[in-house]
């Protein structure tokens, strides 16, 4: 445990070291950061709910434990996050939106039975954009989140609330979902490391679902030792997600030192010419920088291209729209939420046709409204091969591209692809209010990682003259979370930017 | 600015209609207002403009795409196993009935179907 540091700038290992040896008890480390939530988040909205008895009872509880089930739980006493869109017995989850605005899971996710089940105690649920499906957390029920380093600017999204509470210190870890960068955008724009597991490592149980070929939940952290240690309590199998994989989860922290001389890194560098969003200068100088530093630790740098990458956003926008336009089918007033009143003087119809359409407009927000319709309009009769076919025909393209640069034949073969998370830094809040397509072209970078189901982690690579983080992202094979996190470990280690905290604001 | 590229592209006709928006939203269940049925006119004409771009990758004999990871199909035993109960079924309806009838049991409720 270092004693040098606040108790608010400790990791997992601290956390579970002093809860373990009592230097510190899980009461008083759940205390410090209710009390600092309870100082910052009216600034920064990050929290829909902060479960403050419930924290502290549950950490009672691991305090209490022998010294040998201590010593069994690897998150032991370690406060966490849970993004609004993921299911705990008893606690409201509202996905962001006034449909669901009074609902209480019957059952918890497997990932927070998993969390618990580690000695993890959750603190509270992170603001998102409604139902996940926006880049900016300003598409909430409870407002928007704020920027923990500029105010005036979005933290990203949809799991803006989630990084938001991490670059804030409110927990060292949120628990996020990532459909179209939901993770590594926010993670981007806060300073924090974001982690995206492959598609199938890690359960989505009780995940209120947006997109089911593409959803996947994971882990904001300030380290990636951090994000190794939460993945590693997540992934696995599990009987109640068909799509999860029975695939042998490795000891994800054993080889995060491993050395990283002769591993081939990929870099698309035709692909920013490409990109429909022009790319900042400085992210470009922070790029060029962490090629460098990977090559100084004995990385081989090759040129890849990625011909199908421009189609990236036109191919996710109508497929993912699609997937939730059926998904969200469920919100209809019925079996949970919200039912909107039959309103006697303005309409005479109360079937249950018209309550269905009355709900779901009163309910849902623009936003998904939006994404509601256009998926519902690329699925319709007559348009179906047109967009929702030709964009699944593309996306097997998007498919083959990565295949290619990650299993080439004679020895061309990348280990990652490396390449920015964002094409801006955090932009203001309201900027995009008028223009969704603009903000959905930031996603140039990230939707590839959930056409393919690849996984993908962003960490902190630099700060704009104004402060602003910035993000670089690295995209692995299938099931080869652990190549991605060594690299960004050793990249971590050689650079300062994942210390780098905002000043907050009282 | 974002905005700078992709203006080169938005120079065809929105391919939707007011009348388009109005079918969709049926189709989706969406009681919308005038405003929002005009703004998603616009907002989803842009949109699919700008996806138009698709139409130019050759996807011949391509196949399409059916979700991630190759998945098998998974088997289980098929044993009984306790479920929701019925009052944790019934806790977040908006409208539900409980009856102590055994022969009834709890119930979601719903307006009238048929007119």
């Amino acid at each position: 445990m270092s004693t040098s540091k606040s108790v608010l700038d400790w990791n997992i290992l601290d956390i579970r070291d002093a809860v373990r040896s009592g230097d510190l008890s899980a009461v008083e480390i759940c205390q410090a950061r209710l009390d600092h939530i309870a100082d910052h988040d009216h600034i920064y909205n990050a929290m829909t709910d902060v479960f403050q008895a419930e924290a502290l009872e549950q950490a009672a509880t691991v305090d209490r434990l022998s010294q040998s089930e201590k010593s069994g739980r690897p998150l032991l006493g370690v406060p966490i996050t849970i993004k609004d869109v993921i299911c705990s017995r008893g606690q409201k989850t509202t996905a962001a939106s006034r449909i669901l605005k009074e609902f209480s899971p019957p059952y918890d996710a497997t990932v927070v039975k998993h969390l618990k089940q580690a000695g993890a105690i959750i603190i509270g649920k992170t603001n998102c954009d409604e139902f996940a499906m926006g880049s900016s957390t300003e598409h909430s029920a409870y407002g928007p989140t704020k920027n923990p380093w500029d105010t005036e600017r979005s933290p990203g999204g949809s799991s803006g609330g989630a990084a938001a509470a991490v670059a804030a210190q409110f927990a060292p870890v949120s628990i996020g979902t990532d459909t179209g960068g939901s993770i590594r955008q926010p993670a981007a724009f806060c300073g924090v490391v974001g982690l995206k597991p492959t598609y199938g490592r890690v359960s989505r149980y009780g995940l209120l679902a947006f997109a089911s070929s593409f959803d996947q939940i994971g882990p904001l952290t300030n380290s990636v030792e951090d994000a190794a240690l939460i993945l590693q309590v997540i992934a696995g199998v599990d009987q109640a997600d068909a799509t999860s994989v029975a695939q042998p989860v490795p000891d994800y922290s054993a080889t995060l030192t491993s050395d990283i001389r002769g591993k081939r890194i990929g870099v698309p560098r035709t692909m920013f010419a490409h990109a429909d969003a022009s790319i900042d200068h400085d992210i470009i100088r922070a790029y060029d920088a962490s090629l460098d530093i990977f090559t100084a630790a004995g990385a081989e740098l090759v040129d890849i291209t990625l011909p199908h990458a421009a189609h990236a956003v036109p191919t996710y926008y109508l497929v993912a729209p699609a997937e939730a336009s059926s998904n969200l089918a469920r919100y209809d007033g019925v079996r949970y939420g919200l039912r909107a009143p039959h309103d006697e003087a303005a309409d005479t119809n109360n079937d249950l046709a018209a309550m269905y359409d009355r709900t779901r407009d009163s309910g849902f927000g623009s936003e998904v409204k939006r994404r509601i319709m256009l998926g519902t309009y690329a699925l319709s009769a007559g348009y179906y091969d047109a967009y929702y076919g030709k964009a699944q025909q593309v996306r097997s393209l998007i498919r083959l591209d990565y295949e290619n640069i990650f299993n080439g034949d004679n020895g061309t073969a990348v280990d990652v692809v490396v390449m920015p998370t964002t094409p801006t830094t955090a932009f203001k809040l309201g900027e995009y209010e008028e223009d969704p397509l603009t903000m959905y072209l930031g996603d140039i970078f990230t939707v590839s990682a959930n056409l393919t189901g690849l996984p993908a982690l962003s960490i902190p690579s630099g700060l704009t003259s104004q402060q602003l983080p910035i993000g670089l992202q690295l995209i692995g094979r299938a099931f080869h979370e652990d190549v991605l996190l060594n690299l960004a470990h050793i990249y971590e280690q050689a650079t300062p930017w994942h210390e780098k905290r905002p000043l907050l604001k009282t | 600015m974002l905005s700078r590229s992709y203006g080169r592209v938005l120079y065809m006709a929105n391919p939707l209609t007011r009348q388009d928006v109005d079918r969709i939203a049926e189709l989706a269940h969406l009681q919308l207002s005038n405003e929002e049925a005009e703004l998603f006119t616009k907002q989803l004409g842009d949109i699919l403009r700008y996806a138009e771009r698709l139409q130019e990758v050759d996807t011949t004999a391509v196949e399409t795409n059916n979700g991630n990871n190759k998945l098998v199909d998974r088997r289980r035993t098929d044993r009984v196993r306790p479920s929701l109960s019925r009052e944790d079924t019934l806790k977040n309806a908006p409208d539900s009935r409980e009856l102590t009838d055994q022969e009834h049991g709890s119930y979601f409720r719903v307006p009238r179907v048929i007119g």
